[in-house]
């Protein structure tokens, strides 16, 4: 198994906040986007990824991947977001400015709403080894050995988590997922 | 590789034989909205400078003219946010731009000092990369508010810029006389770009006229309650009520600040100030 080459070596000097945000911003708010953030706040939660990111900067490791590390510190801002959300709901009603909301009309982002909520749940039951993997293949559309690369992972235990993956939310929604694509 | 090729399965949302209930919900929950470029122009605005700086660029026409800009503002002494607005500027007129602003003639400079459209025009190349930009000094995007700590040089624009293209200056004053021939989606564009405008005049009035400053963020306020660059605002009549010695008045800002933009940039630099000022 061929180890995915590392251009870490230097990547760590040379990293800059916005150029990660560049290269990987998109990817962070479709990210955010599905762990459940709602439209109004993902502006926010996109921004305190970035944040935290630059307060971290010199901790990737050389050999770490920007995408594994992006991904993981998107979930818990989306955890977290979703929490205060919840909180300031419980607190007082004032409105929060749309501002991500161009031009939807209520009810498409109900069902908008709605149906990212349900693809977060299904998201948060899952291992995040195989979460990102998951995420990746499914969402993103990318192809395994293009996963493994972005991960920094061995192509074989892309496959792995990604039957992983499968497997546990077929049993979470009670069927036999199909034969992993035999 | 053919043989990893063939392991490649199918996606689950196109395959029958999926779990009916997850295939629906990855349908139905994964197409999620592209990030709009307002947002990408606040966030970059809002992002702290890398802390190891790239070195000085070699300075091309379009940066000298805009360092020397930044001097002719007194850019230096405000080392407050400055730098996130300035970016908010650059990128949001950058948004303009590479949205297929009209390209025109400079606009008069407005009579207020103002840097923006110097930046800009620094900016102007709708290259990719001009998106790196690091337009601030660094290490004081986080600097106490009640410390307007001049150390670090103006900075205005390093980075990989080129020669500016062309002399686009989508400047202040003129942002609201010509709009851009495009009729989609022009309201947001044209709103963007003026929305920047006003922050750049606020920002650069901030060291030598505080109430210029806060003028012009009364005015952003009034014509875009709702704007983009609305942290950037409150973060700005902040330091200029602090500036104009209104040391109450900023209190006042700052806390409603936090409460509005608890997780914003500033918003360390806000506590500080809040818990040093007297």
């Amino acid at each position: 198994m061929p180890e995915a080459t590392s251009k870490g070596g230097n990547l760590k000097s040379k990293l800059d906040v916005r150029e990660l945000f560049e290269a990987h911003g998109d990817f962070v708010w479709r990210v955010l986007a599905r762990a459940g953030v709602r439209d109004a706040d993902l502006k926010d939660a996109l921004q305190e990824v970035f944040i935290v990111v630059s307060g971290k900067l010199d901790q990737l490791d050389d050999d770490a991947k920007p995408t594994t590390w992006l991904y993981g510190i998107a979930v818990r801002v989306a955890a977290n977001q979703r929490r205060k959300v919840q909180r300031k709901r419980e607190e007082l009603t004032a409105e929060h400015d749309d501002t991500t909301d161009e031009r939807a009309n209520p009810e498409e982002i109900a069902v908008r709403a709605q149906a990212r909520a349900q693809l977060a749940e299904l998201l948060a039951g899952l291992v995040p080894d195989q979460r990102v993997v998951f995420e990746m293949f499914e969402l993103e559309e990318m192809t395994c050995p293009a996963i493994a690369e972005a991960l920094g992972i061995p192509l074989g235990t892309t496959y792995t988590r990604l039957r992983a993956a499968r497997a546990a939310l077929a049993a979470k929604v009670g069927e036999l997922g199909g034969s992993e694509a035999s | 590789m053919s043989e990893m090729d063939e392991a490649e399965p199918k996606r689950w949302k196109d395959d029958q034989d999926a779990p009916a209930r997850v295939r629906d919900v990855l349908r139905a929950g994964g197409a999620v909205p592209k990030m709009p470029d307002a947002v990408r122009a606040a966030v970059l605005a809002g992002l702290p400078v890398s802390p190891a700086p790239a070195p000085a660029p070699a300075p091309g026409p379009g940066t000298g003219a805009a360092v020397s800009a930044g001097k002719a503002a007194g850019l230096s002494p405000l080392a407050i946010g400055a730098g996130a607005v300035a970016a908010a500027v650059v990128v949001a007129s950058m948004v303009w731009l590479v949205r297929g602003g009209t390209p025109r003639e400079p606009a008069p400079v407005p009579s207020s000092r103002s840097v923006a459209p110097s930046v800009v025009a620094t900016a102007a190349p709708t290259t990719p990369e001009v998106l790196t930009v690091t337009p601030t000094p660094s290490a004081t995007e986080h600097a106490p508010l009640a410390e307007p700590s001049a150390a670090s040089p103006p900075r205005v624009a390093s980075s990989s810029l080129r020669p500016p293209a062309s002399n686009v200056v989508p400047a202040a004053s003129s942002a609201s006389s010509a709009s851009p021939a495009s009729p989609a989606s022009s309201a947001t564009r044209d709103d963007l770009a003026e929305e920047s405008a006003i922050i750049g005049r606020a920002r650069g009035t901030l060291a030598s006229n505080p109430s210029a400053t806060l003028a012009a963020v009364d005015e952003h306020a009034r014509r875009f309650p709702r704007g983009e660059l609305g942290s950037e605002r409150e973060y700005l009549r902040i330091s200029a009520l602090r500036r104009a010695g209104r040391v109450d008045e900023a209190k006042t800002y700052a806390r409603s600040y936090l409460a509005k933009y608890p997780s914003s940039p500033q918003a360390p630099a806000v506590k500080t100030f809040l818990a040093e000022a007297p």
